[in-house]
């Protein structure tokens, strides 16, 4: 078990490393004066060289990576040119409203894909299956600004059941907090249901063409015994992989639903840095999500290790 | 009932129109997505026959009008006519994902049958692959965006890099199973270079998968236009894009929604045929590929 966690820890530094190599990489590859592009067309020569030296672009390449991954190792992802804050500080304000919609919308798309994808591999080739999958194949088609926009006129302007956009801290009560993140939870998750539901299908299928679920009918047990205890069990490791990597995923859509319901989240504070070209804060956030992308999916293949003894082996 | 399983299903020989009917029956999904999306890619290359109205032009008196007669998809802010630059954004949405297809589709594919081939680079190949693979693809295109001048080149580019890794990760793995196939042991055996077994031996094999693949990027490259738009850093805005189309009419939901309404469906609708071919394509060139795509 040690080997095998040590050689998954390994691996993650590594590509935590990849990741912080091609973010500073990305910078010093792009065509043209980066410092000129992020200093706009009104910028005079004094603040495109200033834009310069606050990246540290004056220097040479070598010791540039080395300043910046030591201050990486400490913590530090530089300080913001627009507002002079550290970007680890900006994000900390950000993150609740990002954490609960990412964790509202996981809840959804799992509640609603485990038993839609189930229903549909165990009556495969039915009008039922083929409705859900056509369900799911819409929903990943639209963009989420329509599907986003689309529940906001139906639960908000026209029953008003729900708030149109914003946020509610958790600290001023549970039911005004929750209230907010009902429609965005659902917009990206309706998404990320549509991923997990033909992934839970697929291998469902997969896995009720077994012997084994031949022989646990056989013996007489339930559907839902069957389904649930027996095929669902063993088709769990793809279904968790795709929540796994889904997560980048769902971190983008995250970016994109924040700023159609007007949620002041990490996504919301991206695309302010976006307009007011603040490249150190862009460059934290995709540094900070690449990480917690990682490291899920490192905590995920842990995980099957601890379950699935024959996983470690391998 | 006769036996067609024999013959290539693509093909009813006899030009029967039963088998036709057959056909397209039991692959409704490409019967459906092939209609729409050939549908809509004749109306954005049709454009300036069927839209009327300059796309661009300034029409201010005629600013906000909702559908209906005149302007069937009404009028934005610009008194633009927002049916004509739906039909005219599609082009260029079409324009850019086709081009991403391709472009990470050739650059994925020579990557990845060079890492599948030698044993010393597929480590390194497949570990750049994973940390591109771990930054989200909106964000990545957003920073490339930010860095560089707009312009439609810089966001086919910004699109496209994203998408390589998943070429990439597909075409290897396909190729370490072909690899070790007894054909490609005896050619290799019999003295083929290695341009030649790649070229002859190994990608033929690999191109459905691949072909499928592209089918994906393509639906994805024209939802991630839209959204570099839609957050103000996609293709420079007097380009009618639907992305650009989006992102103004983003500023006027609550006064004028059919801007962003109609160009938003046609782009779901297009992605939804985009998908709906390649999952029909899929399931009928290779019914295996179903669980690893």
């Amino acid at each position: 078990m040690m080997t095998f966690v040590l050689r998954k820890l390994g691996s993650t530094i590594v590509v935590m490393l990849v990741v912080a190599v091609i973010v500073f990489l990305l910078i010093h590859l792009s065509p043209g004066d980066p410092a000129a592009i992020i200093a706009g067309d009104r910028a005079n020569l004094d603040d495109i060289a200033q834009i310069r030296q606050s990246l540290g672009l004056d220097q040479p390449l070598a010791y540039q990576f080395a300043l910046w991954l030591v201050r990486l190792l400490h913590g530090d992802l530089g300080i913001s040119l627009f507002t002079r804050l550290p970007v680890t500080d900006l994000v900390g304000q950000r993150i609740e409203p990002t954490l609960a919609l990412a964790a509202v919308t996981m809840i959804f798309a799992v509640a609603m894909a485990l038993p839609l994808g189930i229903l549909a591999a165990w009556k495969v080739g039915t009008l039922i299956d083929r409705a859900i999958m056509a369900l799911a194949i819409v929903a990943f088609s639209f963009p989420i600004f329509i599907i986003g926009y689309g529940l906001v006129y139906g639960f908000a302007l026209t029953w008003r059941l729900l708030p149109v956009q914003g946020y509610t801290e958790l600290a001023r009560g549970f039911w005004p907090f929750l209230q907010h993140l009902i429609l965005p939870g659902l917009t990206l998750g309706l998404v990320f249901m549509a991923l997990l539901t033909r992934m839970t299908r697929a291998t469902m299928i997969e896995v009720l063409g077994e012997d084994y679920i031949r022989t646990a009918r056989a013996k007489g047990l339930g559907t839902s015994a069957v389904l649930l205890r027996h095929a669902l069990k063993n088709a769990a490791v793809p279904i968790v992989t795709t929540i796994g990597t889904g997560i980048a995923l769902l971190i983008g859509g995250v970016v994109v639903t924040e700023s159609v319901f007007a949620i002041p989240g990490v996504g919301r504070l991206t695309i302010d840095a976006v307009t007011q070209r603040d490249y150190p804060v862009i460059q934290g956030v995709i540094l900070l999500s690449s990480f917690a992308y990682v490291l899920v999916n490192l905590m995920i293949d842990l995980s099957y290790g601890l379950f699935d003894p024959r996983i470690r082996t391998t | 009932m006769t036996d067609v399983s024999l013959r290539a299903p693509g093909l009813p020989l006899g030009g029967t129109a039963r088998r036709a009917w057959r056909f397209a029956m039991r692959h409704l999904t490409i019967l459906i997505g092939g209609t729409l999306l050939f549908v809509l890619i004749a109306v954005s290359v049709g454009a300036p026959f069927i839209a009327h109205y300059d796309p661009i032009a300034l029409d201010v008196p005629h600013r906000f009008r909702p559908p209906g007669a005149q302007f069937w998809f009404g009028t934005d802010n610009y008194g633009r006519d927002v049916f004509s630059r739906t039909l005219y954004g599609g082009r260029v949405s079409l324009m850019v994902a086709i081009s991403v297809a391709l472009l990470s589709g050739v650059i994925g594919t020579f990557i990845g049958l060079l890492a599948g081939m030698f044993r010393w680079l597929d480590p390194i190949a497949m570990r750049i692959m994973d940390g591109l693979m771990a930054i989200p693809s909106i964000l990545l295109a957003v920073a490339m965006m930010t860095l560089w001048r707009p312009g439609v080149l810089s966001v086919i580019i910004a699109i496209t890099v994203p998408e390589v890794p998943r070429v990439v990760r597909l075409v290897r793995s396909v190729v370490l199973v072909i690899r070790e196939q007894p054909y490609v042991q005896a050619a290799t055996a019999i003295g083929t270079r290695l341009p030649r077994l790649l070229w002859r031996h190994i990608l033929p094999n690999a191109l459905t998968p691949i072909i499928v693949q592209a089918t994906y990027i393509c639906a994805s490259a024209v939802l991630l236009e839209s959204y570099l738009g839609f957050l103000g850093v996609g293709i420079p805005p007097e380009v009618p894009s639907w992305g650009n189309i989006i992102a103004n009419g983003r500023t006027l939901v609550q006064i004028a929604f059919w801007v962003i309404l109609f160009p938003g469906a046609f782009l779901g609708v297009m992605v939804l045929s985009i998908n709906m071919l390649g999952d029909g394509v899929r399931d009928l060139l290779d019914p295996r590929l179903a669980r690893r795509l």
